[in-house]
């Protein structure tokens, strides 16, 4: 279907004579058609205007003849060029074949547009060829100084071209490499363990290894289980739901046996689920902060819930406390910040991190574009 | 000498009691606490000579408990790992444990604690400062989310917005309301703070008041358009929505 961005790519491939046209070849035709009465009737006005002809409408008719001619001819050439070398071939023309292809079929188009607009006019070409071959030279002269101007637009264009594609590549890629360091870095920042919390399970295992060696053992083994993972993920970009939630398990194993009856949580996450890909560490700050700010400071204690689910092509996880809600603690909120800030460099308008506030706790869900592990 | 323990992780709690009665039988342990509120009562109703009191509690932290302590109680505060009070504890002289404690750093304590040498003096002003510190006073820090609410078809809701995603606030009466951008939309909330009180806490390289009663994120404002009368308004990105700008701030705009 033709629409205005059909024919103005197609007005644009005609115009810098692109080797790949957009659009029915009849349309190529008529810009051709156009651009030769446009020219037919610029000469013919300055022709009125400077040399005051007398007859405009016959004048006009001989320019529109010769234009046609002319015009049509070197699009039949070009056509005809492109048909017998092949637009491959055109394309990786060396700058000397460039000049003589695209400089060439102008000039030669020219006489032979000349002569076929002069024979349907009705004059004798061979008797001007005779009479007055300066005529002959003029039209060679100017014909060349066209196709020279023309070609060095065209040249000209092409740089810029590409030249601009060059700019536009190096800027996806600092783009590409920009999104990278930020993700590093807050992925590193995601990773650090954080001192108290490291120092306080220490100081639990060894106060349990004499009174109870089962559960000193449980426990550094859960710290082992989540530096290890805290370590791999702060050196890969992907890892799964599955392993995501194994890490929030040891995570909340160890501060239950710390807060003891204070603390429980569920995670549910559907079997189907698990291979899923996610950021790395992306789920321990939504816990670690439900924790912190929701149960720690809480006198009875609560519970943290954790849940996926797919839904229209998004991944959605939702962790829900009853704790004592986003506390107006400065701190609190700089690792769902920058959180946010990674996965928002990471997929742009596709993630959503919503902090709701529930009539007892809150609710932070993440939602990110759902994808298989490769 | 009797003694009260204060630490909301009970295994930490039971340690720390079994070395003080190994190391010192004579101690007396009349109270263990999981909190700062039990801390404090315990203490209002043994009178302890000695509290053992945990810098992290749930409802009151150890540091708070300690300053409406009476003179005749001394306080050993006990931390896994709060390096800024520990350095505070060291330039003041004031009695500490790490967690876990070691036989003998408790040792080298408890001689303190018998002798009689142990600091007796004033705590206030430096645990005023450690309490400032601990809640992240301390410093300068601007609002990352904000508390807002708005009207859902199923009630209220009420949610943490990002500041960064404010595009501008607007004075309502008593109320703020917040300008958003929700994903492609722009939504509107409303908050319970006044904006005179938002304003010192929104970061001011990135927010600007344009009136008395607007407040604009700068990385929001597309362009600026002066109108028929001379008057300055922005545009905001996202929004057909225009702002006028009060004649005092129009120097904010001289360079656009």
């Amino acid at each position: 279907m033709l629409n205005v961005s059909v024919l103005r790519q197609s007005w644009r491939s005609w115009w810098s004579f692109s080797t790949r046209t957009v659009g029915p070849a009849w349309l190529q035709v008529l810009w051709t058609v156009l651009f030769n009465s446009a020219i037919a009737v610029v000469l013919t006005l300055m022709a009125w205007a400077f040399a005051g002809r007398a007859d405009p409408l016959r004048f006009f008719i001989w320019n529109f003849v010769i234009a046609q001619s002319i015009g049509l001819t070197i699009h039949a050439l070009y056509e005809a060029g492109g048909h017998l070398l092949g637009r491959e071939r055109i394309e990786a023309f060396s700058t000397r074949n460039r000049v003589i292809f695209f400089a060439g079929i102008p000039i030669v188009g020219c006489l032979i547009g000349y002569w076929i607009g002069l024979t349907l006019l009705g004059v004798d070409v061979s008797r001007i060829v005779q009479g007055a071959p300066r005529v002959v030279v003029a039209i060679v002269i100017v014909s060349i100084i066209f196709s020279t101007f023309w070609y060095r637009y065209l040249a000209g264009k092409t740089r810029l071209e590409r030249a601009e594609a060059d700019s536009e590549r190096e800027r996806a890629k600092a783009v590409d490499l920009q999104r990278q360091a930020i993700d590093a870095q807050l992925r590193s920042l995601q990773a650090q363990i954080e001192p108290h919390f490291l120092f306080n399970t220490l100081a639990n295992v060894v106060s349990l290894i004499d009174t109870a060696p089962d559960k000193a053992r449980s426990m550094l083994e859960r710290l082992i289980e989540l530096l290890r993972a805290s370590l791999a993920a702060s050196r890969s970009e992907r890892t799964t739901l599955g392993q995501e939630t194994a890490l929030i398990a040891a995570y909340l194993d160890i501060l239950r046996i710390r807060m003891g009856e204070r603390l429980s949580y569920t995670i549910s996450v559907p079997p189907e689920l698990l291979n899923v890909s996610i950021p790395p560490l992306s789920l321990q700050p939504l816990v670690e902060n439900s924790i912190k700010h929701g149960l720690e400071p809480k006198l009875e204690g609560g519970s943290v819930h954790l849940s996926a689910r797919a839904a229209d092509g998004a991944l959605q996880l939702d962790v829900e406390d009853d704790g004592l809600g986003f506390s107006l603690h400065p701190d609190a909120g700089v690792g769902l910040a920058n959180l946010r800030d990674r996965i928002s460099s990471l997929y742009g308008a596709r993630a959503r991190l919503v902090i709701e506030e529930l009539a007892r706790g809150t609710r932070v869900r993440m939602t990110i574009p759902l994808a298989q592990v490769e | 000498m009797k003694a009260i323990i204060a630490d909301d992780e009970l295994h930490l709690a039971q340690y720390l009691r079994d070395k003080l009665s190994k190391l010192w039988p004579e101690l007396q342990i009349v109270a263990m606490a999981d909190s700062g509120p039990a801390a404090a009562a315990a203490i209002a109703e043994h009178a302890p000579d000695i509290a053992f009191l945990d810098i992290r509690m749930p409802g009151a932290t150890g540091l708070q408990v300690a300053e409406k302590l009476a003179r005749s109680t001394k306080v050993v505060f006990v931390t896994a790992y709060d390096q800024y009070a520990v350095d505070a504890f060291e330039r003041d002289a004031v009695d500490y444990l790490l967690k876990p404690v070691t036989d003998e750093r408790l040792v080298r304590t408890i001689e303190k604690l018998r002798k009689g040498t142990s600091p007796t003096a004033e705590l206030a002003p430096l645990l005023a400062q450690l309490s400032e510190h601990m809640a992240g006073r301390a410093g300068v820090r601007h609002l990352r989310w904000i508390r807002a609410s708005r009207r859902a078809a199923d009630g209220e809701i009420t949610q943490q917005i990002p500041v960064a995603d404010v595009l501008y606030f607007q004075a309502d009466d008593k109320y703020t309301c917040v300008f958003a951008r929700d994903g492609t939309d722009v939504a509107e909330w409303l908050i319970r703070v006044p904006l005179s009180e938002l304003g010192k806490q929104l970061n001011p390289d990135d927010f600007a008041q344009i009136h008395r009663s607007v407040i604009v994120n700068m990385n929001a404002v597309d362009g600026t358009r002066r109108d028929l009368a001379g008057k300055l308004h922005v545009r905001i990105r996202h929004t057909a929505r225009e702002l006028p700008v009060a004649r005092q701030y129009v120097h904010l705009f001289r360079q656009m």
